[in-house]
C-alpha cells in the first residue's frame, strides 16, 4: 500500500529520476511532469497528495504553478514544496508569498526531502534497512 | 588747462595706474565665469588705461580665427562681437606674429574692430600669453590721439599677463570640468558593466547548481543505499554522476572563455586559416554525434575559397559550436549541410540542419547566454547554453556577423561572415575613431595638420584615413582646403595618388600631375602647383592613412628632399597618435598639443632658421659627407626644427637689439635642452635629440652644453653648426649688420678646426659655390 501519492515537478530529467527512485524507496507512489503546463495537467487527472516543485522551468514556473494549486479551492489544502537553484532571501519570500510550505535550495539531500515530505504527510519515518 | 595741472595729472595717472592694478588682479581672480570676466577686464582696463574702447579677442586653436566681445566706455553691455581670420599684416596679424605690443597711429591702419563710438584714433594691440602659448589679443582704442609712454607700456603688459592668468585660469577650469564630466562618464559605464557582470554571476550560478544538484543527489543517494543488498544501480548512478561532472566543467570553461573575450582581454593571434582544413579537423570532433543521429555532414566549398585571418583555435569551436548544434536538433537520417563562398572582402560560411527549426520570435534570442528555445526534453541535458554566445563573441571578435534563419518544421541555418583580413587592422581603426569624435583629440589630429604645413611650408595639407574595412579613405583633418572638398572627398583603395600609397605603403613624390604616367589626371584648380607628395601614416605599424602634401608657400615644386622630410614628420605624427592611443581616455594630451604648438610657433615667429636654403644645404652637405638616406632624413627634419628651445628663451631677448647680459646669454645656451624637451612628446630617435643637443659643440671640445670634441660630435650636429652659423651670420642680429655671403664664409673657414668639422666646412664651401646655380634652377620651375 503506497504512503502516498508525490507529484515530482522538474525540468531536469535527472532530478526527476532520482527523486522517483528514492520516493519510491521510500514507499511512496511517484508521479511526474517535465514543465509547469503538465504539472496543472498531473494536478487535475491524479490529484497527487504533495508536490515537489522546481521554479525555473520552461513554459510555466514553480510559482505561476504553485499560486494556481493554491488558488483552486480543490487543491488548496495539497503541501507544496519548492525546490530552487534560486537561494536567495528574495526568491525564497517570494515562493512563500505565492503559498508554498516549503522552500529547499539545490543542491538538496535527497534523504532530507524525503524527511520533509514524511513530516507534511504526517508519516511516521520508515526505519531504513540496515545491512 | 593750465600747464601746471597738466603736469600733475600725467604724473599721478600711470601712478594711480600702477596702484590699482592689483584691484584688477583681485577682480580677475574673483570672476568665476567667463563673460562676467571680461566684463570686469574690460571696465578695469579702459578705466586704468584711460581708453574708449576695449575688445578681448581669444584665439580659436581649431581655425585660428580670433573671437571675443567688444566693450566700450560708458556701457554696460558687449557693444558687439567680432571673429577675425587676422591676416599676416593687419594690426591683429602683426600683434600675433611679433607676439608684443603694437601701437598705432590712426589713418595707418584699417580698424580691426567696428566700434560703435566710431574708429579709434590710437590703437594698441597686446599680446595675451601663457608661457610659450598665445591665447589671444586684446585691443584698447582711444577716441583721442595719445603717446604710448614706457610707463603705460609696461603696465598694458602687466595688465595682458594678468588677463593671459584669468583666461588661462578659465579654460583651466573648464578642462577640469570637461575632464571630471569624462570620468563620471566612465564611472557610469564601469558600474553598468560591474552590473552585467553580477548578472553574469547570478546565471551561472544557478546554472553550475544544475549538474551539482544532480552530482549531489546521486552521490549522497548512493553512500545510503550503499550496503543494500536490494540495490542495483550503482552503475547507472556513477555513470549520471560522471557526465554531471563533465557537464559541470564545460560549463565552467565556456564561461571563462567567454569572460576572456569578452573583457578583450582574449588577444586575436590571427594567422591564415584554410576554412576546407579547419572542417576536416572539427569533423572528427563532431562524429559521435552524428553517427547518434546518424546524420552526415555535406560541404560544399568552391576550390578558391580564400584563407581568412582569424584566431584558428577559436574559429574551430565556432564550427564545433555550430556543427554540433545542428548535429544535436536534426533529424535522424538527414544531412548537416556546410557552406562557404566569398563575398567580396569577406568570406561567408553557413551551417545548416533538417530539425523542428526556431520560432520566429525566438530566433534573435538564441545567441543570449544560457538560453534556451523552451521545450522540455532530454536532448539539452549536453549543452551549456553558451556555446551559441561563444560563437557571437568569437565572430564578433574577428570583427564579423552572425545570425539564424529558420522555418520552423524544416530546419535552420546559423550563417556568419568573416573579413578576409585581420590583422587588427579593423580594432586599430576603431580605436581611432576618438581621433575624428572627440573634440580634444580632433584638435591634437588638427595641430599636427598645422604642425606638417608649417614645416613643410605647405598650403595645402590633408590626413587621410581608412574607413573600419580598408576599403576607402576620407580626409579626416586638413589646412588649406575648403570644407565641401573635405566632406565630399573618398577614395577606394587602389585609386589614384592616396589609394595608391595606401595600398603599397610607399612614399610618392610626383612632379607633375597631370604628365605623370601612373595617375594622369588632370591638375584640380584649388592645386596651384602640380607637384605634390604623398606618403604613408602608420600607427603601430600598420598603414591607418596618408598625409598629402601641395602647395608649397614659395611657390616652388616639391622634390626628394622635401619628401625625406614629410616622411620623417610622418613618423612623428604616427608616433604622436600611437602614444595618445596607447596612454587611452585617461590620457594627457596637454604635452603633445604643447609640442606642436610650439613648433608651429616657433616657425611662425621665424626664430627656427626658416629659410628653405638652411634646409636645402644641410641636405646637400649631409649627401656630400655620405650620409645614407635615414641619416638625411634625421638631418633634414632636425635642420627644420632644432632651434625651437629658442623659444624658452623668447623674443623680447632675442630681438631685444642689444647685447645679451650673462643671464640671458646662459638662457640662450640651454635652448638645445630646451629644445629636447619640448621636442619630447612626439620623438622617438634618439639620434634626433642627440643632434639637437649637440649643435653648438665646437670641434676643439670648447662648446656647450657638454663639451664634446671632434668625431664625439654627432655628424649630423656638426653640419649643423657650420649652417647655423652661417644662416645667423647672413641674417644679421638686432645689434649687428648681416654679412654677405662671402664674409660669413670667410669666418667660417676661419673657424674651421676650433669650432667646426674641418671636413664639413670644405664640403659647405662647395655646396655654397654650387648654390647660386640651383637657386636659379627653383625660380625657373615655379608654377
Amino acid at each position: 500500500m503506497s504512503k502516498g501519492k508525490v507529484l515530482v515537478v522538474d525540468d531536469e530529467i535527472y532530478i526527476v529520476h532520482i527523486l522517483d527512485f528514492s520516493l519510491g524507496m521510500e514507499g511512496y507512489e511517484v508521479i511526474t511532469a517535465l514543465d509547469g503546463e503538465q504539472a496543472l495537467e498531473r494536478m487535475k487527472s491524479e490529484r497527487p497528495d504533495l508536490v515537489v516543485l522546481d521554479i525555473m522551468m520552461p513554459k510555466l514556473d514553480g510559482y505561476e504553478v504553485c499560486k494556481a494549486i493554491k488558488s483552486n479551492p480543490a487543491t488548496k489544502q495539497t503541501p507544496v514544496i519548492l525546490l530552487s537553484a534560486k537561494g536567495r532571501n528574495v526568491d525564497q519570500k517570494l515562493g512563500f508569498d505565492v503559498g508554498a510550505d516549503d522552500y529547499i535550495t539545490k543542491p538538496f539531500s535527497p534523504r532530507k526531502l524525503v524527511e520533509r515530505i514524511n513530516q507534511l504527510l504526517g508519516q511516521q519515518v520508515t526505519e531504513r534497512p540496515t545491512p | 588747462m593750465t600747464p601746471q595741472a597738466t603736469g600733475d595729472r600725467s604724473r599721478r595717472r600711470p601712478l594711480g595706474l600702477l596702484a590699482s592694478l592689483g584691484s584688477l588682479s583681485f577682480g580677475v581672480r574673483s570672476a568665476f565665469d567667463t563673460a562676467g570676466l571680461v566684463s570686469s577686464i574690460a571696465d578695469h582696463v579702459m578705466e586704468l588705461a584711460r581708453a574708449d574702447q576695449f575688445a578681448l579677442l581669444l584665439l580659436n586653436d581649431e581655425t585660428g580665427e580670433l573671437e571675443g566681445d567688444h566693450y566700450e566706455r560708458h556701457r554696460s553691455s558687449p557693444t558687439g562681437h567680432s571673429r577675425i581670420a587676422a591676416e599676416p599684416k593687419s594690426f591683429l596679424g602683426r600683434v600675433l606674429r611679433r607676439e608684443t605690443l603694437v601701437f598705432e597711429e590712426s589713418g595707418s591702419e584699417r580698424a580691426p574692430v567696428a566700434w560703435q563710438s566710431g574708429p579709434s584714433e590710437s590703437l594698441i594691440g597686446v599680446p595675451i600669453l601663457i608661457g610659450t602659448s598665445l591665447l589671444g589679443v586684446s585691443v584698447i582704442g582711444y577716441s583721442r590721439r595719445i603717446t604710448l609712454t614706457e610707463r603705460r607700456r609696461r603696465a598694458l603688459l602687466f595688465l595682458a599677463d594678468q588677463i593671459g592668468l584669468a583666461v588661462d585660469r578659465i579654460r583651466t577650469r573648464s578642462e577640469l570640468d570637461a575632464t571630471r564630466k569624462r570620468l563620471e562618464d566612465s564611472v557610469l559605464a564601469l558600474r553598468k558593466v560591474d552590473e552585467a557582470k553580477s548578472d553574469l554571476i547570478s546565471v551561472v550560478s544557478h546554472e553550475l547548481r544544475t549538474p551539482l544538484t544532480a552530482i549531489k543527489a546521486y552521490t549522497e543517494t548512493l553512500i545510503d543505499n550503499l550496503h543494500s543488498p536490494s540495490f542495483t544501480m550503482q552503475e547507472k548512478f556513477l555513470v549520471i554522476v560522471n557526465e554531471e561532472c563533465d557537464r559541470l566543467s564545460r560549463i565552467v570553461n565556456d564561461v571563462l572563455d567567454l569572460s576572456r573575450m569578452e573583457s578583450g582581454r582574449r588577444r586575436l593571434k590571427a594567422e591564415p586559416v584554410s576554412i576546407a582544413r579547419l572542417l576536416e579537423e572539427v569533423t572528427g570532433t563532431v562524429a559521435p554525434e552524428l553517427t547518434h543521429k546518424d546524420a552526415r555532414l555535406r560541404t560544399d566549398l568552391p576550390a578558391d575559397l580564400p584563407q581568412v585571418e582569424a584566431d584558428p583555435d577559436l574559429l574551430k569551436q565556432v564550427l564545433v559550436n555550430l556543427i554540433g548544434n545542428a548535429a544535436k536538433f536534426t533529424r535522424p537520417g538527414t544531412d548537416v549541410v556546410v557552406r562557404a563562398g566569398r563575398q567580396g572582402e569577406r568570406v561567408t560560411v553557413s551551417v545548416e540542419d533538417h530539425g523542428l527549426g526556431i520560432p520566429a520570435d525566438k530566433l534573435d534570442r538564441v545567441f543570449e547566454r544560457f538560453y534556451r528555445i523552451e521545450e522540455s526534453g532530454t536532448d539539452r541535458v549536453s549543452g551549456t547554453g553558451l556555446g551559441l554566445a561563444i560563437v557571437k563573441s568569437v565572430v564578433d571578435l574577428h570583427g564579423g556577423s552572425v545570425r539564424v534563419e529558420s522555418v520552423v518544421g524544416e530546419g535552420s541555418r546559423f550563417v556568419f561572415d568573416l573579413p578576409i583580413r585581420q590583422q587588427g587592422f579593423r580594432q586599430l581603426m576603431r580605436s581611432l575613431t576618438p581621433f575624428f569624435e572627440r573634440p580634444e583629440l580632433k584638435l591634437l589630429l588638427q595641430s599636427c595638420v598645422e604642425m606638417v604645413a608649417e614645416v613643410m611650408d605647405a598650403r595645402i595639407v590633408s590626413f587621410m584615413f581608412f574607413n573600419e574595412e580598408g576599403t576607402d579613405l576620407a580626409i579626416r583633418a586638413s589646412h588649406g582646403l575648403d570644407a565641401e572638398t573635405v566632406v565630399r572627398t573618398r577614395v577606394r583603395l587602389g585609386d589614384s595618388v592616396a589609394g595608391w600609397v595606401a595600398r603599397t605603403s610607399e612614399n610618392l613624390c610626383v612632379e607633375n600631375i597631370e604628365s605623370d604616367r601612373r595617375f594622369r589626371r588632370m591638375n584640380h584648380p584649388q592645386y596651384e602647383t602640380k607637384s605634390l607628395l604623398c606618403v604613408p601614416l602608420r600607427v603601430a605599424g600598420e598603414t591607418v592613412g596618408v598625409i598629402n602634401v601641395n602647395n608649397k608657400t614659395t611657390g616652388t615644386l616639391l622634390d626628394q628632399d622635401d619628401l625625406s622630410l614629410l616622411v620623417a614628420i610622418s613618423r612623428r605624427v604616427g608616433v604622436a597618435i600611437e602614444r595618445v592611443r596607447a596612454a587611452g581616455e585617461t590620457g594627457d594630451i596637454s604635452a603633445m598639443l604643447a609640442t606642436l604648438r610650439a613648433i608651429v610657433r616657433a616657425r611662425r615667429t621665424r626664430l627656427l632658421p626658416g629659410s628653405r636654403r638652411l634646409f636645402k644645404m644641410a641636405t646637400d652637405v649631409g649627401k656630400r659627407l655620405g650620409m645614407d638616406e635615414a641619416e638625411l632624413e634625421v638631418l633634414g627634419y632636425v635642420a627644420r626644427v632644432h632651434d625651437v628651445g629658442m623659444l624658452a628663451v623668447g623674443e623680447d631677448v632675442l630681438g631685444s637689439g642689444r647685447r645679451w647680459t650673462d643671464t640671458e646669454h646662459r638662457q640662450v645656451e640651454a635652448h638645445p635642452q630646451a629644445g629636447v624637451q619640448i621636442l619630447r612628446p612626439i620623438e622617438f630617435a634618439s639620434k634626433v635629440n642627440a643632434i639637437i643637443l649637440s649643435h653648438h659643440e665646437h670641434f676643439d671640445g670648447r662648446g656647450y652644453p657638454r663639451g664634446l670634441q671632434g668625431e664625439e660630435i654627432p655628424l649630423g650636429a656638426r653640419v649643423l653648426a657650420v649652417l647655423d652659423a652661417y644662416e645667423s651670420m647672413v641674417a644679421g642680429r638686432p645689434y649687428r649688420e648681416p654679412f654677405t655671403s662671402g664674409e660669413a664664409l670667410a669666418e667660417i673657414e676661419r673657424c674651421a678646426g676650433t669650432q667646426f668639422d674641418p671636413r664639413v666646412v670644405a664640403e659647405f664651401a662647395r655646396v655654397l659655390a654650387e648654390g647660386s646655380e640651383t637657386e636659379r634652377g627653383y625660380r625657373d620651375v615655379v608654377r
